[in-house]
């Protein structure tokens, strides 16, 4: 199945939610705590680029799985 | 006695993590990195529920969860892509379509994996939509 341009952007989003994510778990300091959350909060915004320019893109054809 | 998932993901860092977080939730967490390997690894494992991704090679997704649910038609399938569109569709409604019983589009925070495994495992007896 070939994959759709968002594809790639968006399991790099999820590994860096996960990462930061996993760290935050590990319980830092409240300093790092703080970057770690902002991490969060921007993968998250980029997500929503992601989906936006996604669903602005044109219809693909069925059976082309979005290229 | 704690339930077991299997996970299938092509993505090897995702996988880890996603199995890390359900290890930390107490699950008993089994991985595969294709369709395929997945499909040979439920047959084993027999587990109480399967997430898998729908874009991956050698068996793509939409294939795994039909042939999940061949196998055993009460398993319960969490689906997950980053892919969107497909056609008028995308890639989850075509998933929920051949039975998958809920979706997660990528990137989810590990928090969201975990509760939906939550709500799909403590659910009650399972009903086919057939």
């Amino acid at each position: 199945m070939p994959r759709p341009p968002c594809h790639e952007l968006n399991n790099l989003l999820g590994k860096i939610l996960g990462a930061a994510e996993l760290a935050l778990d590990a319980g830092p300091e409240a300093e790092v705590a703080a970057e770690l959350q902002l991490i969060i909060e921007l993968a998250e915004a980029a997500a929503g680029v992601v989906r936006g320019l996604d669903e602005a893109r044109p219809e693909p054809a069925l059976g082309a799985a979005g290229g | 006695m704690a339930k077991t998932v299997l996970l299938i993901d092509d993505d090897v860092d995702l996988l880890r993590q996603m199995a890390t977080a359900l290890a930390g939730s107490g699950y008993r967490v089994h991985v595969a990195t294709d369709g395929a390997s997945g499909l040979e690894q439920f047959k084993s494992v027999s587990p109480d529920l399967v997430v898998t991704d729908i874009i991956m090679p050698t068996r793509e997704g939409i294939e795994t969860i039909m042939g999940i649910k061949r196998e055993r038609p009460d398993a319960r399938v969490l689906a997950i892509s980053g892919g969107y569109r497909v056609g008028p569709d995308d890639f989850l409604t075509l998933a929920r379509h051949i039975g998958a019983d809920d979706v997660l589009p990528k990137p989810f925070r590990l928090a969201q994996l975990v509760a939906a495994a939550a709500r799909l495992l403590h659910a009650g007896p399972h009903v086919s939509a057939a």
